[in-house]
């Protein structure tokens, strides 16, 4: 996975890329608009993360150019602004996620790993969380290297939890993932596949645990926390 | 012309109209007949001296008016500078507070990431921590010199609920992170108020961070949102003394000096809760702990 780092500071920069190259990214740092340019024309990237303050320029008229010129590499932002509009700015000027400076660089991994998972991003579809791996595409969850069976409702309400693992899921998208249109959904029926999810996972002993968050959703977290 | 300079001149009008009407009603209405009853001076009674009466009276108030509508306007512009300089000096210290947050945001990210590579240990896991804490005061000036600045326009709407189960949703990582729980009652339906929903979001989010510092690991924070309008933050921890009660809004005032946050949330809750005409108050919950009340006007 070879990603272009575009970043002025270039202590930040070391540090960044070391933690990524930690990761198993292979990272290419420049610090400023004109090198970045050049690094894009020469090499083949599957992303690009972008600072927008630049000595030479701002990142925005890089990412609007590219995007002009119908580059769709995914971007990520990483900016020092931080006020609503210079968010809209980015988002409409063709980034793919905004992260605002500082960031704990687990966040930025995890970021970059959900741009690289979109339909046409580089990475194969392995979901992870704690001791726990979903292989979308062959439908199969680990713990560890052991496979588990779970049943078909429980296995897509874990993928959804586990595409925003750390993060709230509202219980009307699980729902709206969960049951088609016609099907009669009893307002208990998602917290039953829940339970059961939860006591399997309890079952095979994963270090991932489900938070139920009584009018906020649901919440899958690795097990260190609570 | 400005409205000032028209409220002005619309005044001054009026005093002329006023002083001509009222000169008029005098000369020939009341002082005219009188003089005719009683049969007194035969020059005070010609109509044309009376006419010269009113214009003498007119040619003064005129000149009273000009003058006092020169000193007002004089004024008007003195306001309207001194307006513009207090505009400038709100406008120079939020830029001033959004540039220290955009200065101080990239060593802190230098930091951050240089904590994150090391070899982890607990020290250099603690540090990060303070990392996190540092960063949190720094977004905290900035939205309370922000908030400090807002006008809500009388057409702005907020939703309450909406309000509460994104900001429930946004700080659910750090509730489970630190222990605890979170639950939103009463935000099915959408409950709106005139208000701005950034600052809204900012008083809530202080609360429940104010909820997390003082409740014990295992609790649950609930936010609820009722429909007189209002939203409470409801902690189960040791509850908040009466005679502590309002001294806890002030800026920099912390319950526990050893506590880590900036003493500004609190602050901010006060300010938001203000400036859209409504009111912040501290209760007993029932079940033990602090109950945050943030009412609000109804919206007409």
């Amino acid at each position: 996975m070879r990603i272009l780092l575009v970043e002025d500071n270039l202590r930040l920069s070391t540090y960044v890329r070391r933690g990524l190259e930690q990761e198993d990214f292979t990272v290419d740092g420049v610090g400023t608009l004109a090198d970045a340019e050049a690094a894009l024309e020469t090499a083949p990237y599957d992303l690009l993360i972008l600072d927008l303050g630049l000595p030479d320029g701002d990142g925005l008229d890089l990412l609007k150019d590219m995007r002009a010129s119908d580059n769709h590499l995914p971007v990520l932002v990483l900016t020092a602004r931080d006020g609503v509009d210079d968010r809209v700015k980015g988002l409409n000027a063709g980034a793919d996620d905004y992260l605002l400076k500082p960031f704990a660089v687990e966040e930025l991994t995890a970021r970059l790993r959900a741009l690289l998972r979109r339909p046409d991003g580089a990475l194969g579809l392995s979901l992870k969380a704690g001791n726990l791996t979903f292989d979308t595409t062959a439908r199969e969850v680990r713990v560890g290297s052991d496979l588990i069976k779970i049943s078909r409702k429980e296995m897509s309400v874990l993928e959804q939890l586990m595409r925003r693992a750390g993060k709230v899921v509202p219980k009307d998208v699980l729902e709206s993932k969960l049951y088609g249109f016609d099907e009669d959904v009893s307002p208990n029926s998602l917290e039953a596949h829940i339970s059961r999810l939860r006591k399997r996972l309890t079952q095979v002993n994963a270090s991932v645990s489900i938070h139920t968050l009584r009018g906020v959703g649901y919440l899958l977290s690795d097990g260190e926390d609570a | 012309m400005s409205p000032r300079a028209s409220r002005v001149a619309n005044l001054a009008l009026l005093s002329l109209a006023v002083t001509l009407v009222l000169s008029v009603a005098w000369e020939f209405f009341l002082e005219y007949p009188l003089f005719m009853v009683f049969g007194w001076a035969e020059e005070t009674i010609s109509i044309s001296t009376r006419w010269g009466h009113v214009a003498v009276i007119m040619g003064f108030a005129t000149f009273a008016v000009g003058v006092s509508s020169m000193l007002a306007m004089r004024l008007v512009h003195e306001l309207k500078a001194k307006d513009q300089t207090m505009r400038q000096k709100d406008e120079e210290r939020l830029s001033f507070a959004a540039d220290m947050a955009h200065e101080l945001r990239t060593p802190l990210a230098v930091l951050r990431a240089h904590l994150d590579t090391m070899d982890s240990d607990d020290a250099a896991q603690q540090l990060g921590e303070d990392v996190d804490r540092i960063t949190r005061i720094v977004e905290q000036v900035l939205a309370k010199s922000r908030i400090e600045a807002i006008e809500i326009a009388p057409e702005e709407e907020a939703d309450l609920s909406m309000v509460c189960a994104s900001m429930a949703a946004f700080l659910a990582p750090l509730v489970i992170k630190e222990g605890r729980s979170i639950e939103v009652i009463g935000a099915e339906q959408p409950i709106l108020i005139n208000g701005n929903t950034f600052s809204l979001e900012q008083a809530v989010r202080n609360l429940v961070e104010n909820a997390i510092k003082y409740s014990a690991r295992g609790s649950t924070i609930t936010i609820e949102v009722r429909d007189d309008p209002s939203i409470r933050v409801i902690d189960r921890g040791r509850g908040i003394p009466e005679a502590e009660r309002e001294l806890i809004f002030e800026r920099f005032r912390r319950a526990d000096r050893r506590s880590s946050g900036s003493g500004l949330g609190l602050s901010i809750v006060r300010r938001v809760a203000e400036a859209h005409g409504g009111s912040v108050a501290i209760e007993d919950a029932p079940t033990g702990g602090a109950v945050f009340v943030l009412s609000f006007p109804a919206l007409s």
